[in-house]
C-alpha cells in the first residue's frame, strides 16, 4: 500500500525525531515559572525577632508610664494634704493673730512699746515662713516695709497724743479744780483718738497679716513642694546607693557584614568580582556591672549571623581540581565531580586551556550570588564610660569580643532558591574582634534602662589562610536593661 | 540540598527527578528541561509550521509540564505524557486561533485511493531529515495536525474529530490530502536531485 509506504517513511524518520531547541529557551521557561517562596524559616526567625522585640518595647513603655502615672498621683495627694493643712494652718494664724491683737489694742492705747512688738511680731511670721523664693520673699519685705510704716505712723500717733496728754496732765495739776471737767473730756478725746487710731491699725494689720499669711502659704507650698521633690531626690539618692550594681537584659542588633579590603576570603578568582555585604541579625543577652557612676564593665552571650555575598557567578559541574578553593564540598562521591562556582573570567580560562569539557554549567538564571553564611556566638567583654549622664545618657565603649564558630555554609542562591555547596575549610574555630562604639542610654525609670550602640568590630584572626578578605561587622545594637536590685 | 544529590546521582532515577519537580525546585526543572528539550522540540516542531511557533510551543509545553506535573501519577510513560502536553499546547494555540476552513474539503470524499507515488524507490533513499520536516510544517494547519496525530501519534479517526472539533470524514479527507501533498513534494524534490 502507497499510504503505508509514505506513512512509513515519515513513522521511521520523524516519529522520535529530536532537536535542540535554541539555547535561550531554558532562560525564558525559567523566568516564566513561578518563583518559589522564600526561605520560610529564615522568615519565621524574623517574624519571631520581631514579635519578641515588639514584646519588650512595649512591656517597658506600659511599665514605664504605668510607674510615672502612679507617683504623679502620690504627688498630687500629698499637695491636697499640704493645702488642707495649710488652710487650717491660715485660720490658726489669722485667729492668733486676731487674739493677739485684741490684747495688743489695749497695749497700744498706753505704751509705744506695743506697736515695736506688732511689727516684731510680722518680723516673726515673716521669718516662720523660711522663705526661699525670692521674689515672694521680697513681697513679704514689702508688705513688712509698709507695715512698718504704718506702725511707726500709728505710733507717732499715740505718741503725740500721749505727750499731749501729759502736758495737759501737767496743766491739768496746775489748775486740777477748774480744768476738771475740761480734763476728763480731754482725756476721754484722747482715748478715744487712741482708741481710732488703734482701730485703723487693727484693720490694717489684719489686712497686712491676711496678705502675710496668703504669702506664706504660697511660700510654704513652694516650700513644701520643693521639699517633696527634694525628699524625693533624697530617696532615689539613697536607692541608688543601696541599688545592686548589676543589670541584665536583652539586645539586637542589624549587623552589616563585610571586608575592608575588597578580595574574596573562598577563592581568589572572586577577589576582583563584585560582592555585597551581608546585613543580618544579632541577638542575644547583656550583663553590666556599675563600677562607679561613670565605669561600667559589660559582658553577656550573643548570636550572630554574619555573611557576604560574590555576585555573578556561574554554578556547575565539575571535576575537584578546577573548582574553587577554600570550600568542604559537601557528599563528594569519591571526589568525581562537585558543584561548584565559577568567575567569568576563570571560566573562560578553564575553556582557555582544554578543559572546558571537565566543566558543565547549570543554568539557575537571574544574578546568581556565592553565598557565605556564617553562625558565630560572641561572648564580649567591654567597658563603658559614661560621658553625659542624666535621663539621657550618652558614651563610649570598647573592648574585645571571643567568636566561636557554629554555624559555616556556603552556598548559590539566585533569590528564588538556594543549594548549599559546602562549607568553608578555613575559618578559625575561635576568633576575637576588637569592639569600639558609642551608647545612646536613656532610663525610663530608675531601674529600667533603654540603649542604642552603634558598635565596630573588627575581626582580627578569622581565617586559618592568608586570604585577601579583612571582614569587620557594624552593629547597631539596641537593648533594655533592669537593675537587678 | 537537591544539587546533592545530583552529585551523588548524576543519573538520578526519573522517579526521583519528576518528584523533586513536584516541590518546584529549579534545578531538577532544569534537569528535566535538559533531559527532554530535545526530543518536545521535535515534537513542537511537527506540529508547528515554523521554528519560532515551535519553539514558542515548546516553552509553553513546559511550563504546563511543571504546572501540572503533580497530575503525573507515574502510570504511563512519562515521556508520552510530557507529548501529550505538547500536542494539546499546540491543538489550543489551533482551536484559539482558528482559521476559516481550508477548503470545503467536508464535500469531498476520503477516498483511500493509492497515489501516484514510487515510494518504494524513495523510502530508503536518503531524503534528509529536515526536508521531510520541513515539507510537513509547510502543510496547511489542519492538514499537518491530523497528519501528525494519525500518523505520528496514533490518534484514531474518531479521536482525531473530537481533538479537532471536525467531522471523522473531514479527518479522513485532511489526512488524504496531507498525504497527497507530501507525495507531491517527495516527487518534487526527487526530480530536482535528480
Amino acid at each position: 500500500m502507497e499510504n503505508n509506504k509514505i506513512d512509513k517513511l515519515f513513522r521511521d524518520k520523524l516519529k522520535e525525531v529530536k532537536v535542540s531547541p535554541p539555547t535561550d529557551t531554558w532562560e525564558a521557561i525559567a523566568e516564566k515559572l513561578p518563583k518559589k517562596k522564600k526561605n520560610k524559616v529564615i522568615f519565621l526567625w524574623w517574624a519571631a525577632a520581631a514579635v519578641v522585640l515588639a514584646l519588650i518595647t512595649s512591656g517597658v513603655f506600659y511599665w514605664s508610664f504605668a510607674d510615672k502615672e502612679s507617683q504623679t498621683i502620690q504627688f498630687v495627694e500629698k499637695t491636697k494634704e499640704d493645702l488642707d493643712k495649710s488652710k487650717k494652718d491660715e485660720q490658726k494664724s489669722i485667729l492668733a493673730t486676731e487674739n493677739k491683737q485684741e490684747v495688743d489694742e489695749n497695749r497700744k492705747a498706753t505704751s509705744e512699746k506695743t506697736g515695736v512688738n506688732k511689727i516684731q511680731n510680722i518680723n516673726d511670721n515673716s521669718s516662720f515662713s523660711n522663705n526661699k523664693a525670692i521674689a515672694q520673699k521680697s513681697i513679704s519685705d514689702d508688705i513688712i516695709d509698709s507695715q512698718e510704716t504704718k506702725k511707726e505712723k500709728s505710733t507717732i500717733d499715740i505718741v503725740n497724743a500721749q505727750h499731749f496728754a501729759e502736758n495737759k496732765k501737767k496743766i491739768d495739776s496746775k489748775e486740777q479744780k477748774e480744768k476738771n471737767a475740761l480734763h476728763s473730756m480731754q482725756d476721754r478725746t484722747q482715748n478715744e483718738a487712741t482708741h481710732k487710731s488703734g482701730q485703723i491699725t487693727q484693720s490694717e494689720q489684719i489686712a497686712t497679716n491676711e496678705k502675710v499669711v496668703d504669702t506664706q502659704q504660697e511660700v510654704k507650698s513652694l516650700v513644701d513642694s520643693n521639699t517633696l521633690v527634694a525628699s524625693e531626690e533624697e530617696i532615689n539618692n539613697s536607692d541608688k546607693k543601696q541599688q545592686g550594681r548589676w543589670s541584665v537584659g536583652p539586645q539586637v542588633a542589624p549587623v552589616y557584614y563585610n571586608s575592608i579590603s575588597g578580595g574574596s576570603s573562598l577563592d581568589s578568582q572572586f577577589n576582583d568580582s563584585s560582592k555585597e555585604g551581608g546585613i543580618n541579625m544579632s541577638m542575644g543577652l547583656q550583663v553590666a556591672y556599675q563600677v562607679n557612676d561613670n565605669w561600667q564593665l559589660r559582658s553577656g552571650i550573643n548570636r550572630v549571623n554574619v555573611g557576604y555575598a560574590t555576585n555573578n557567578v556561574q554554578v556547575g559541574y565539575s571535576d575537584p581540581i578546577l573548582a574553587m578553593a577554600n570550600i568542604n564540598y559537601n557528599n563528594v562521591p569519591d571526589g568525581e565531580v562537585v558543584i561548584t562556582v565559577f568567575s567569568d573570567d576563570n571560566l573562560s580560562e578553564i575553556n582557555a586551556s582544554n578543559h572546558g569539557n571537565r566543566v558543565e554549567l547549570v543554568y539557575m538564571g537571574g544574578n546568581t550570588q556565592l553565598k557565605q553564611s556564617l553562625t558565630y556566638i560572641e561572648v564580649p567583654v567591654e567597658i563603658e564610660r559614661k560621658i553625659i549622664q542624666s535621663d539621657f545618657e550618652w558614651s563610649i565603649i570598647g573592648g574585645v569580643s571571643s567568636l566561636f564558630l557554629t554555624d559555616n555554609d556556603v552556598y548559590v542562591t539566585n533569590n528564588d532558591y538556594r543549594s548549599n555547596i559546602g562549607s568553608a575549610s578555613n575559618l578559625e574555630k575561635t576568633s576575637f574582634t576588637t569592639n569600639i562604639g558609642m551608647g545612646f542610654g536613656y532610663n525610663f525609670t530608675k531601674n529600667i534602662h533603654f540603649q542604642l550602640e552603634p558598635m565596630f568590630k573588627y575581626q582580627l584572626n578569622a581565617y586559618t589562610n592568608s586570604v585577601d578578605f579583612k571582614p569587620y561587622i557594624f552593629g547597631l545594637y539596641t537593648g533594655v536593661k533592669w537593675r537587678l536590685d | 540540598m537537591f544539587l546533592i544529590n545530583l552529585v551523588t546521582h548524576r543519573n538520578l532515577e526519573l522517579k526521583d527527578l519528576i518528584a523533586a519537580c513536584k516541590k518546584q525546585n529549579r534545578e531538577a526543572q532544569s534537569l528535566l528541561y535538559k533531559r527532554y528539550a530535545d526530543v518536545l522540540f521535535g515534537q513542537c516542531l511537527k506540529y508547528s509550521s515554523n521554528y519560532d511557533d515551535a519553539k514558542d510551543h515548546l516553552q509553553e509545553s513546559f511550563l504546563t509540564i511543571f504546572a501540572k506535573i503533580d497530575q503525573y501519577k507515574g502510570r504511563g510513560s512519562f515521556e508520552g505524557w510530557m507529548k501529550r502536553i505538547a500536542i494539546n499546547t499546540v491543538l489550543q494555540s489551533y482551536r484559539k486561533n482558528k482559521e476559516v476552513p481550508l477548503q470545503r474539503e467536508e464535500l469531498l470524499e476520503a477516498k483511500e485511493k493509492e497515489l501516484n507515488l514510487d515510494v518504494e524507490e524513495i523510502s530508503n533513499a536518503d531524503l534528509p531529515l529536515s526536508f521531510l520536516l520541513s515539507i510537513v510544517q509547510d502543510l496547511p494547519e489542519r492538514y499537518r495536525l491530523v497528519f501528525n496525530l494519525y500518523v505520528l501519534d496514533g490518534y484514531s479517526h474518531k479521536e482525531i474529530a473530537e481533538m479537532l472539533d471536525i467531522a471523522e470524514g473531514t479527518s479522513k479527507s485532511n489526512l488524504f490530502r496531507a498525504r497527497e501533498n507530501l507525495a507531491k513534494r517527495i516527487n518534487e524534490y526527487k526530480e530536482t536531485s535528480e
